[in-house]
């Protein structure tokens, strides 16, 4: 049999101030002398606390769908982990996708532009694990990254790279989270600091964005270089993204 | 495999970091279920366990309480190692020696008084049933908990009237009170009968 409260209505009337003072007198009188009047409105009071607790309410509901999603199973996520052979599986497919859209654009000559290209190839897919050094504003930052609030997520960016000048992984979402703002030469000095360092783990995008930036910024003879550079690698995951915009380039 | 440092756990649980909860689940999560699987408790008192754990630790960050003594993983596994000692402890059935599973520490006293607190069991409860609820209930109550006026909460939700309003609270609250009562987990704390 399914269980019901009794004095719902009494007690919200008395919670809502809607009782005369006779009618008060005798709930706190009943009070003392009704278990299950006491018990409701204990509970009634004991919700009232709980359902206050917003951020804990937050935190569990977090924590409830956590679980169940079955995090310790799947590892997958928004960021992929560059390591990974499913990440150069991903790729390799978004690399195929992007190539028959690219086939579609480039077989309408005259039909682009610099900016159109950018917009054409530009995905933030390619972000990769940042939290390798465990720093605590990295994750404050990637949070807004990934929040989307690329304008704050700069700006904490900037204030762990300037007292964490080797900090590679900020220094590539700094350049990610600048192209989404549009500031395109603070985004090549990200990457070309990147590329300078020679950090292995992200070096590959790093100049992919590189040369994206170069082309929205219409320094044509610097993306060229840069997409020849990765056109030119066997392995690199962009070659055949960059060999098309190079066909596209070049015949303007 | 991506590794946080404990500043960083710390950092994003108090932050409530998506991100953190995830890695949390899949870094730690394992070596509590088999800690309760391996003293008599199945895998929903694991998740149970685990998530009392991570609250208690929460509830401390935000009010600036928590000074690690050891690693995360040793504060978490005490933590939870303590929850469950003490359900067992209810438990007339398990009369087998405890198993350890990790290395842990004798928890401070305040950490341990929360671990303690029996209402954060009845706490949890209430708050799996209030989530439960369909959005529009929870939005309705949490804005009411909050004292916002009936017509502001009519506003809100689009309702026409503020009588509306005033109902769905109700039927709300009944709907939640409902599933509290007829939840045998719940006869601990709220025993109708």
């Amino acid at each position: 049999m399914i269980k019901k409260c009794l004095y719902s209505e009494t007690i919200e009337k008395y919670l809502s101030d809607e009782m005369s003072a006779e009618e008060v007198k005798r709930f706190n009188s009943d009070l003392l002398t009704n278990k299950i009047l006491a018990k409701e409105f204990q509970l009634e009071k004991e919700l009232t606390v709980i359902l206050k607790q917003d951020d804990i309410i937050d935190f569990r509901k977090k924590l409830l769908k956590t679980y169940h999603e079955g995090a310790s199973k799947s590892k997958a996520g928004v960021i992929v982990a560059l390591s990974s052979k499913k990440w150069y599986m991903a790729a390799a497919s978004l690399a195929f996708l992007m190539m028959v859209g690219g086939m579609l654009l480039f077989t309408m000559p005259g039909n682009y532009s610099n900016e159109a290209l950018f917009r054409k190839y530009y995905t933030t897919d390619n972000v990769i694990n940042v939290a390798r050094s465990g720093n605590v504003n990295i994750v404050e930052a990637v949070i807004k990254f990934q929040e989307k609030d690329y304008s704050a997520a700069t700006k904490l960016f900037s204030v762990i790279l300037k007292s964490d000048n080797i900090n590679t992984a900020a220094w590539f979402y700094n350049g990610i989270a600048c192209i989404e703002t549009r500031q395109y030469q603070e985004a090549i000095k990200s990457f070309n600091h990147i590329v300078a360092n020679k950090d292995s783990y992200y070096i590959e995008h790093a100049e992919w964005y590189l040369g994206l930036c170069y082309l929205v910024n219409n320094e044509n003879d610097r993306a060229m270089s840069s997409f020849q550079k990765i056109a030119s690698e066997k392995r690199n995951v962009h070659k055949a993204d960059a060999q098309m915009i190079l066909t596209k380039l070049q015949k303007k | 495999m991506i590794h946080y440092s404990d500043e960083a756990i710390i950092e994003g649980l108090r932050l409530r970091s998506d991100y953190i909860i995830k890695f949390i689940y899949q870094e730690y999560f394992p070596v509590i279920k088999y800690l309760v699987n391996s003293n008599g408790g199945y895998d929903e008192d694991a998740e149970d366990v685990f998530q009392d754990g991570l609250i208690i630790i929460y509830k401390k960050l935000k009010d600036n309480e928590l000074v690690l003594s050891s690693s995360y993983k040793t504060f978490l596994y005490s933590i939870c190692r303590n929850l469950w000692l003490q359900k067992l402890n209810k438990k007339t059935a398990f009369n087998r020696s405890f198993s350890e599973i990790e290395q842990y520490i004798e928890l401070p006293g305040d950490i341990l008084g929360e671990v303690q607190n029996e209402e954060n069991e009845k706490y949890r409860l209430f708050q799996v049933h209030f989530l439960t609820l369909g959005e529009d209930c929870q939005k309705v109550l949490k804005l009411f908990m909050h004292k916002t006026s009936l017509r502001d909460v009519a506003q809100i939700m689009g309702y026409k009237t503020e009588k509306y309003a005033k109902l769905r609270k109700f039927l709300c609250k009944e709907e939640l009170k409902k599933r509290i009562l007829n939840d045998p987990k719940c006869q601990n704390f709220f025993n109708h009968d």
